[in-house]
């Protein structure tokens, strides 16, 4: 007998067996629940009869041993991230390919009421150092209520011989300017950047230089901070260098970028026919996208020459904002992608980069404010202060080398002009004791407040940076 | 030495209190604000569509 089977009946068959799935996964992640809270009873009462301790001291024990366990976690993640991190400073090579060789790009900007920068943002894309034939830049104006549309307009017929295409739309969100600015582009290799973001001369060259290795679908640009005038901001900046674009240097090394950042990345067109556009349902519609093409096989890598200065928020509650929003939004890719995690064509090298992520977004500023509220609770009841002490100064040390190798490493992408726009590395000890002391303990707490409200599914608008144009002093840097 | 370390902790000790203190009353504020946003949302969208429906129905001779 024939079995003849329908697309419909296909795809209920199909929609059955997902379905069968995730209910035995929930299952098995139940009952192992009940394994491990009976498996810590059973400790708990083991540890109480033999060592004769009272419950809160066994607490403190087990808190103190999960604090360890997680301190030595965080000495490989440094370990490893040195060690791929240098690897990727020795493989770099500066080598440029020959002009004919050059890709066509197309440079997309979402702009909603940028009027402040914008002109600026412009002309810097149109002095930039490539054939002014073999790139165009398509502006996206997102029913802006202010003048950016009009000053888009007056670069429309620019003398400078770059195609320029201004289009607009209603307020409908980032994600869907990018997409729109996409559909309407013809370059091989499209580079998106923020409204608020000014490129280096050389940055476009630097980054497109990597697809002429075909199985390099995306490269990360290096974001910088151009308002360091106060130590709040130095202390911003030092994270980018650091935190940011030290692991993007390390996973480098492995071709797995986790994020490639919205304020520069720069995309082979085939890649949106193959993993599809942003999704505009995600608040980090970057690590979304950049997963995806993880996901699809392709190379993510790093460059550290392709240059980008932003704004960097000014007082901690715009920070708050930005911060939120990234974790929320990671979260979202994450939980959006983690069948990363049992896909049979991941690498071990992708799992690791993925699992980065989750450790980076929620496991560690977990800790870390559970260690601060624990040591501080047994300095205030107990008077033991040197935990707290200790805990601070380890984490400080690895800081210091860590900053001090990103220094280093980081001085490639220096350019003559913007030496000012560069922390001093005497500075750097003072930065380092201020940056553990105070400013991560805030963003970790930032993260594992949004961690939570995410975990509750509170409500959540695009929280707005403001801007405050400072970044138009690169006009009179750049002599444009 | 001992005295060296103990001001430190003392001054660690006391400014992730204060950060701690600090980033909870920002996250209320925060929150405060996104609720009063909500909140002016939901004022504005009040009206149900039946509401509206009720609304505009022609009133006695009017036709629609």
């Amino acid at each position: 007998m024939k079995l003849i089977i329908t697309k419909l009946e296909k795809e209920v068959l199909v929609l059955n067996i997902y379905g069968k799935m995730k209910e035995r996964k929930f299952f098995i992640t139940l009952i192992l629940l009940i394994i491990i809270i009976i498996g810590c009873i059973y400790l708990l009462s083991f540890i109480k009869e033999k060592i004769n301790l009272s419950y809160p001291h066994i607490f403190m024990l087990s808190l103190t041993v999960l604090l360890l366990s997680f301190f030595i976690l965080l000495l490989f993640r440094y370990l490893i991230i040195l060690i791929l991190s240098l690897s990727a400073h020795f493989r770099y090579k500066n080598k440029l390919p020959k002009i004919e060789d050059l890709k066509t790009v197309s440079i997309i900007i979402p702009v909603y009421n940028e009027e402040k920068i914008l002109a600026t943002v412009i002309n810097s894309l149109l002095n930039l150092n490539y054939p002014k034939e073999k790139y165009e830049i398509i502006i996206v104006d997102d029913g802006s209520k202010d003048n950016s549309y009009q000053i888009a307009y007056q670069f429309l017929n620019n003398k400078k011989g770059v195609k320029l295409k201004l289009l607009s739309q209603t307020n409908q969100g980032k994600a869907k300017a990018l997409n729109r600015g996409i559909s309407e582009s013809k370059g091989e290799v499209i580079v998106c950047i923020d409204s608020d973001c000014v490129l280096t001369k050389d940055s476009l060259i630097y980054g497109i230089r990597h697809f002429q290795d075909e199985k390099v679908g995306a490269v990360a640009g290096n974001v910088k901070i151009w308002n360091q005038d106060k130590i709040f901001m130095k202390l911003q900046a030092l994270e980018y260098m650091e935190g940011l674009n030290f692991t993007r240097q390390a996973l480098s090394f492995l071709n797995k970028v986790n994020i490639v950042p919205g304020a520069i990345g720069f995309f082979k067109r085939e890649i949106f026919q193959k993993v599809g556009l942003y999704n505009e349902n995600i608040y980090a519609e970057d690590c979304d996208l950049t997963l995806r093409i993880l996901k699809a096989g392709y190379k993510v890598v790093y460059e550290p020459k392709a240059v980008v200065y932003t704004e960097a928020p000014e007082s901690i509650s715009c920070l708050f904002k930005q911060r939120y929003r990234w974790t929320r939004g990671i979260l979202q890719a994450v939980r959006k992608n983690n069948h990363l995690l049992y896909h049979s064509h991941s690498s071990f090298s992708l799992i690791l980069s993925y699992l980065l992520l989750i450790y980076e977004a929620f496991f560690w500023p977990a800790m870390n404010l559970i260690a601060h509220l624990f040591f501080t609770l047994l300095a205030l009841l107990y008077g033991f202060i040197p935990f707290l002490f200790i805990w601070w100064f380890s984490l400080t040390l690895l800081d210091f080398s860590s900053a001090c190798f990103a220094y280093v490493s980081d001085k490639k992408s220096e350019n003559n002009t913007y030496k000012n726009k560069k922390i001093i590395f005497l500075y750097l000890p003072f930065l380092v004791f201020l940056y553990r002391l105070f400013y991560l303990l805030l963003i970790d707490t930032i993260k594992v407040f949004a961690f939570l409200e995410e975990a509750l599914n509170l409500e959540m608008g695009w929280q707005r940076i403001r801007i405050t144009g400072k970044l138009n002093g690169y006009l009179i840097k750049e002599k444009l | 030495m001992r005295e060296i370390i103990t001001i430190l902790s003392a001054i660690v000790l006391g400014v992730t209190l204060i950060t701690l203190i600090f980033s909870l009353i920002v996250y209320i504020l925060f929150r405060l604000k996104i609720n009063k946003r909500e909140n002016l949302k939901s004022e504005i969208t009040k009206e149900t569509e039946e509401e509206v429906f009720i609304r505009y129905q022609p009133k006695g001779d009017e036709k629609i």
